[in-house]
């Protein structure tokens, strides 16, 4: 059973590589930039599943690191440098410090409170930026000049970008994967699960649930990076709530604490939302949110619940023996 | 700032604070019941806005829309909580968390939808147009009318759910759930009611914001989120705390609104950021 | 290697805990040495699970110290307190219910590595906790039921992963709350036994109900009533105390 999950893995790699040679002959070239999206849409989900699948923090506030990742990057191409190396790094450790103070301050809530909290806290950073002229405030920033890799590969060529982004995709797939399967992984498990027995097994939950917020705006953060590099704009809109609630559906709708779930939720939140938004407007998010409640009452573990009723995929242990 | 005028202002403040409060208690009073945080009651209300908006359009009648409207709604909330929110019951309560979310996706993009992003408002009737004169300073009629409405509601169900028995009943509910269900009275439709009635509640609420006001497809989200800092306040549960978290927030509204509009956002959010860390249980004792 | 006899090992003083105008513990002062079985008994609400919660760290004393191994422990938070060796386990099972009875235990184990939050484990420490915990699975007796999930476990074999997963900890002091309640007569001589060889290694604290497992595996009983200690010494002794008598009204 196991073999056929990872197969599908395989295959789909597969797929997305050789994807771009039909670009433009077999289908248009928006398809390419409807999967980079997903690509660094994906990127944060991995983040954010760390956090709220595994861990059980199910914050409201997520956009708060892709926005950040954004900004930073908006700025540092428009007035420092263009090498993105140098924009993601930097974007890793903005959020590291911003995920830790975050971090410090949602963990002394529970529950409905910390959902508030997480919320509220994301607000400021939306009412801040909306206001704070040398971004364009409630414009935003356009014209916003392209990175650079630094080696002769154009980043502004829209295939690179893709490939970039897939290379960057995969890594932090592989990373996401390193660290729930990690001890400190299993003890995010034990988190979610029994918040008190793990503290009375001698874990430090507070350090644990501050790691969590670090490790996932990471990802976040380098999301939002990287949608500022493709797009070359960016608007107070990466802190709007909408967005992190854009984030929390696609969690559950994916399967919370499956990684690969929510991965695959993102490509067909966005692939819908694309497909619909052209002849509903902004009202597909009617049906994004008909899709979620219908999801909740039926299928509360997502779409990897699905696909396990379906036979197809084994009990996936957030922690299982992965065999001698 | 002269007395007079300070008074006048106090009395918008209540005024919008009352309107609040059908708000917030309901929104207070769901979670006391049922534990359930509604966060589609932003877009319920709103959707009892533009009801209000296309009966008074239809019908020219805003007494009609006052009173239609909100039984529409809460029909609707009805539904949702027999269809919907009844299944998750005595399961993780973020999953009922996440579900009112997704309802509010739903109802707030439906309006979207049926009535367009245009802003409207809803027209007052000609009674209420026009001016009447308080303490020497011109006050809009309707602004009187509206605070005359929104306390007599408040009232009326402050004393409801003090005085009757069911109110009693209701509120020893909100602390133990098992004893009302051990004096025989079925739980579910408890909750259905409050829910039901929850929701004709905030819509009334809506009628009167889209005529005070307008009717714009974002309101939902500031409604919701007044809503919940006037519950935070005073304490997820307590109809008396909500009321008197409205009132503190009408009342800084309508002096803010004066004094530093700019900074009105960031206070909300700078408040029930401290609230939240410091004391979440609100500011106040229990009922 | 058991515990140097004749040495205090934990010791409490002045002790009070009010939770608002109730007075769940009043003026308890006990001294427990190393590698005893010392079984607290009391009626139902006499602040049993009270103490244990104190002495763990769950919440802070109103007044009173607690002393182990000589270092003041009162203001320590649970995870510390479960550090320095006070391990305990619950009244009602506290386990990881989505679990595997491995993964239960392993996650108790895996706490005692120095690689317990880490991002890192060699493979050489990965094993050494597989070893650990299925020395602990076989010694508690849940080998066979290792890859089932713990809500699917009898009772009786909850009761024993609770106390599996304490032992994981190795703990110089062991906290056990009512082990064998709900358990059938057989399942709780079978505890009583694996209790009685725990002691053997590990000092304890017991709180009971089921006066036949107090009375054959106690070194020493403390009797406690609304909070309050009432009488200590040899389980002879306190059963002829005429106060604990008084108490029971003949339960003993």
């Amino acid at each position: 059973m196991k073999v056929s999950r990872a197969h599908f893995k395989w295959f789909a790699l597969c797929f997305f590589i050789v994807f771009p040679l039909g670009s433009g002959i077999l289908f248009s070239e928006f398809y390419l930039s409807l999967l980079i999206r997903i690509f660094i849409f994906g990127i944060m989900l991995l983040g954010f599943d760390i956090l709220a699948g595994y861990c059980g923090l199910a914050s409201f506030g997520h956009a708060m690191f892709y926005g950040t990742g954004a900004y930073l990057a908006a700025i540092l191409l428009t007035h420092v440098t263009g090498s993105i190396w140098a924009i993601l790094g930097l974007s890793i450790l903005a959020n590291t410090i911003l995920g830790y103070l975050i971090g410090f301050f949602s963990i002394r809530t529970r529950g409905i409170y910390f959902v508030f909290l997480t919320f509220a806290l994301a607000q400021f950073f939306y009412l801040a930026f909306s206001n704070w002229n040398f971004v364009g405030a409630a414009d935003g920033m356009a014209g916003i000049p392209k990175p650079n890799l630094g080696i002769p590969l154009d980043l502004s060529n829209r295939t690179v970008y893709y490939y970039f982004t897939l290379v960057i995709l995969v890594a932090a797939y592989f990373i996401a994967r390193w660290i729930v399967e990690s001890p400190f992984g299993k003890v995010l498990v034990g988190i979610r699960q029994n918040e008190e027995r793990i503290r009375f097994l001698g874990y430090n939950v507070n350090s644990c649930k501050r790691r969590a917020f670090v490790y996932s705006g990471i990802f976040g953060g380098v999301a939002g990076s990287l949608i500022v590099g493709y797009l070359s704009f960016v608007s107070p809109g990466v802190y709007h709530w909408t967005l992190s609630a854009e984030i929390l559906v696609m969690e559950l709708v994916g399967g919370m604490g499956t990684l690969v779930g929510p991965l695959i939720a993102s490509g067909f939140v966005i692939y819908l939302g694309d497909f619909l938004s052209s002849w509903m407007a902004e009202t597909w998010l009617m049906v994004l949110g008909a899709i979620y409640v219908i999801c909740i009452l039926y299928s509360p573990e997502g779409i990897i619940g699905i696909l396990r009723k379906l036979g197809s995929i084994k009990r996936f242990s957030p922690i299982g023996d992965k065999g001698p | 700032m002269s007395f007079p005028t300070f008074l006048i202002n106090l009395l918008y403040g209540f005024t919008i604070g009352s309107i609040l409060i059908l708000i917030s208690s309901s929104l207070s009073l769901i979670f006391g019941v049922m534990g359930v945080v509604n966060l589609a009651h932003g877009s319920l209300c709103m959707l009892g806005a533009y009801f209000g908006l296309t009966l008074v359009l239809w019908t020219g009648n805003f007494w009609l829309a006052l009173i239609v409207a909100p039984i529409v709604v809460a029909f609707i909330g009805f539904l949702m909580e027999v269809y919907t929110l009844r299944p998750l019951y005595g399961l993780d309560p973020l999953l009922q968390l996440f579900l009112t979310l997704g309802l509010s996706m739903i109802v707030s993009n439906l309006v979207l939808h049926f009535w367009g992003g245009d802003v409207r408002s809803i027209s007052i009737p000609e009674a209420l147009k026009g001016n009447v004169l308080i303490l020497g300073t011109v006050y809009p009629s309707f602004r009187l009318f509206v605070f005359i409405v929104s306390i007599s509601l408040v009232i009326s169900i402050w004393f409801l759910i003090t005085q009757t028995k069911w109110g009693i009943i209701l509120r020893a509910g909100v602390h133990n759930m098992e004893l009302v269900d051990a004096l025989g009275i079925n739980i579910s439709w408890v909750f259905t009611l409050v829910f039901t009635f929850g929701c004709g509640l905030s819509s009334v609420a809506g009628v009167i914001i889209g005529a005070l006001h307008n009717c714009n497809t974002n309101m939902h989200t500031d409604l919701l989120i007044w809503g919940l800092l006037a519950v935070v306040i005073g304490g997820l549960g307590s109809f008396r705390g909500a009321v008197i978290g409205s009132l503190i927030l009408g009342v800084s509204e309508a002096f803010g609104a004066l004094l530093m509009p700019g900074l009105a956002k960031f206070t909300i959010y700078t408040v029930m950021v401290v609230i939240l860390l410091l004391r979440p249980e609100g500011l106040l004792k229990e009922i | 290697m058991g515990p140097s006899k004749d040495s205090v090992l934990l010791e409490i003083r002045d002790l009070n805990k009010n939770f608002g105008k109730l007075q769940a513990i009043s003026d308890f002062n006990g001294k427990f040495e190393a590698g005893q079985l010392t079984s607290i008994i009391g009626q139902n609400g006499a602040g049993k699970t009270t103490l244990f919660n104190l002495i763990t760290g769950k919440f802070p004393p109103t007044k009173g110290q607690i002393f182990f191994k000589e270092k003041d422990i009162t203001a320590l938070s649970p995870h510390l307190i479960s550090r320095i060796g006070l391990a305990r386990s619950f009244q009602i099972s506290n386990v990881f219910l989505d679990l595997t009875v491995t993964e239960n235990v392993r996650l108790a184990s895996q706490s005692r590595f120095s690689q317990s939050t880490s991002l890192f484990i060699s493979k050489e420490s990965k094993g050494r906790l597989q070893f650990k915990t299925d020395e602990i699975l076989e010694r508690i007796g849940l080998a066979t039921d290792r890859d089932r999930l713990a809500r699917h476990l009898s009772h009786g074999d909850r009761r024993h992963l609770e106390i599996a997963m304490t032992l994981a900890l190795d703990p110089e002091l062991l906290l056990l709350d009512e082990p064998t309640s709900g358990l059938s007569p057989a399942e709780t001589i079978e505890t009583m036994n694996l209790i009685q060889e725990l002691s053997k290694h590990v000092t304890i604290l017991l709180i009971e109900h089921d006066m036949d497992v107090v009375m054959t595996i106690s070194k020493r009983i403390v009797v406690m009533d609304f909070g309050r200690k009432i009488a200590e010494g040899t389980p002879q002794e306190v059963e002829q105390n005429s106060e604990v008598r008084r108490v029971y009204l003949g339960d003993l």
